[in-house]
């Protein structure tokens, strides 16, 4: 195992070494936004409404939203500079005959070589998660903004940890698979791409929403429209935005209601009683069910690192490095 | 296994529908050089290969004796690693390293240590290559075409080292090559493929000695009895290549002369009987 280590050491040393000081860089950068925003969050209590605006689009939370967004790209770079290369440059070069021709078998050159990627990727991973989880909270604590949503669940409960680990298992697999670096560059891409929109859409699916009625208490509010209601750490279900309910059971969306039948009324209270409209459905993932979701996530991760682990073995094992 | 490094039995590989290798059986000696000739898709490749664990057999069975290391014809190094880096590759990398072979190795053809490979002209590279493959102490050690690539000078430079190596250990050396020209005085036993078969297999002075060239009018058949390997026809002349007990010492009535073979001319006999001799397979 140490000729593996030097080995691993010695042909990937830089993209190791860029990657160390791109961990301490992000490490500080969120731990010093991380300290801005508590401060920010803590003068807020003692300050009035209109004093502390909780804004997140001011300087500070900005940088932590970049922060966060940054790091959640990561694991793809992951992919590209660690996973392709361990197997894709080695075919490229014709190397593989030469490594896998002395007294370390194919199988256990891959599973060092693999073991070693790992090891650095959790440190690295691990020391990333937890300053981003702290990020997240202090985000949420100053801005408000869920940490069931976006950002800021993906950069908590470790996700950027197991992410960054089921990727480099993925750049491994595309190099064995592919055989060519940019090939495998360009599947790997693809996978993103379809990993994002996918996970976007599965997400709010991991369990079933929960749905509240809310009655509107039309001549109480002095307010046009109907009341917003909020859910501090709920994971709201399209967008946030209620579905209208008439008298009947029936409902009606957003888009039928305040654009169409109440969108020019000057009483958008008394349109909505016009048209029967009496409450309002919401569906939404409660704040309790994060850490479920997390695991769920997380698990989907590791499942997906085994899998492409399992694919660039196989793909090694059936490699020929002979001519006949 | 005692005198013995490697040996085969019913040994056989397919690639889909193609046998690369197919019912083959040898013994070859041990602390010998091995010459391992046959035309390009003979099956030289596969059996080293085979024999050195990196490719599983389809059927039949091989047993090496002791520690084998092949070095392939494309002779891959890491072109970013120094040469010396490549030391430290193989040091690691192997139960048995010796430090002190590799750096003998590179020190006759004056291989600067610390010079990346990918900087190194293609002589070079195989040094290097060869270095590694001997600092790996193996008790067999199979050469797939290594000297392609080098002119015919550095070609006997390192044909002669490695016998020196040879002649200074207990290891045997499997070189395998498809230009007869690269055996002369090389090999100690041939073992010649064509087809995935083995069609001649033994100690070459022996083979060479129970071969004989023999020229005379033209003729359905050779005045002596033996083995036909080669027949060539003119309008006035016959000439047989063949194979009996005394060789080119069998006595033969005149006008018909007797002629011994060189090792180039016995392989191309067997392999391509109607090519010109001196001509590459």
């Amino acid at each position: 195992m140490k000729g593996l280590i030097w080995l691993t050491w010695r042909q990937h040393r830089w993209p190791i070494v860029a990657s160390a000081v791109i961990t301490v860089i992000f490490f500080v950068l969120m731990a010093i936004t991380a300290s801005d925003l508590g401060s920010m969050a803590a003068k807020c209590l003692t300050e009035t409404a209109d004093q502390c605006q909780r804004r997140s689009t001011e300087p500070v939370p900005s940088h932590a939203a970049y922060l966060m967004n940054s790091l959640v790209f990561l694991p793809v770079l992951v992919a590209v500079f660690w996973g392709v290369p361990l197997l894709a440059r080695e075919f490229e070069q014709r190397t593989l005959p030469l490594a896998w021709s002395q007294d370390v078998s194919r199988l256990k050159w891959l599973a060092g070589k693999t073991a070693v990627m790992v090891v650095l990727i959790a440190a690295m991973g691990t020391v990333l998660a937890a300053e981003s989880e702290h990020l997240a909270y202090q985000y949420h604590a100053y801005t408000a903004a869920s940490l069931f949503e976006g950002t800021p669940f993906q950069a908590g409960g470790w996700l950027p940890l197991t992410l960054g680990l089921a990727w480099l298992a993925v750049g491994i697999a595309a190099g064995a698979a592919t055989r060519r670096v940019l090939v495998a560059i360009a599947v790997v891409g693809g996978l993103w791409i379809v990993r994002m929109v996918a996970i976007v859409k599965l997400r709010t699916q991991f369990m079933t929403p929960v749905s509240v009625i809310k009655p509107f208490q039309i001549g109480k509010a002095n307010r046009s429209g109907p009341p917003v209601f909020t859910f501090s750490n709920d994971m709201g279900i399209n967008n946030g935005n209620p579905v209208f309910l008439d008298v009947h059971g029936g409902t009606h969306s957003p888009a039928q209601v305040m654009d169409g039948w109440c969108g020019s009324a000057d009483d958008v209270n008394a349109c909505l009683q016009q048209h029967g409209i009496v409450g309002s459905l919401v569906k939404f993932q409660p704040a309790s069910r994060m850490g479920t979701f997390h695991l769920i996530e997380n698990g989907m991760n590791l499942g997906l690192f085994v899998i492409a682990l399992a694919v660039a073995w196989w793909c090694v094992k059936k490699t020929r490095t002979t001519v006949v | 296994m005692s005198g013995v490094a490697i040996e085969t039995t019913g040994l056989g590989k397919r690639y889909r529908s193609l046998w690369a290798l197919k019912d083959f059986s040898v013994s070859l000696p041990a602390n010998k050089v091995i010459a391992l000739v046959g035309a390009n898709g003979a099956g030289k490749s596969t059996l080293m290969s085979i024999a050195a664990g990196i490719l599983p057999a389809s059927e039949g069975e091989i047993h090496v004796d002791g520690r084998v290391v092949l070095l392939s014809q494309e002779k891959p190094l890491y072109r970013s690693f120094s040469v010396s880096d490549m030391l430290a590759f193989g040091r690691h990398l192997n139960r048995v390293w010796d430090q002190q072979r590799a750096l003998n190795w590179l020190a006759r053809f004056d291989i600067p240590l610390d010079r990346p490979c990918g900087k190194l002209s293609g002589g070079q590279q195989t040094q290097v290559a060869m270095s590694v493959a001997l600092g790996a102490r193996p008790s067999v050690l199979l050469l797939d075409e290594p000297l392609a690539n080098l002119d015919p000078v550095a070609r006997r430079d390192v044909t002669g080292e490695l016998l020196a190596e040879v002649a200074d250990s207990d290891m045997t050396v499997v070189l395998s090559t498809h230009v007869v020209a690269e055996l002369a005085g090389v090999g100690d036993h041939l073992l010649l493929l064509s087809q995935g078969h083995s069609k001649l297999d033994g100690d070459i002075e022996d083979l060479l000695a129970q071969h004989a060239r023999l020229i005379g009018p033209r003729a359905a058949a050779p005045p002596v009895e033996g083995e036909v390997v080669q027949e060539q026809h003119t309008e006035r002349q016959s000439t047989f290549v063949v194979r009996t007990l005394l060789g080119a010492d069998t006595p033969v009535a005149e006008p018909w002369k007797a002629q011994p073979l060189t090792l180039e001319d016995l392989v191309l006999a067997y392999l391509k009987p109607n090519r010109s001799l001196g001509e590459e397979l």
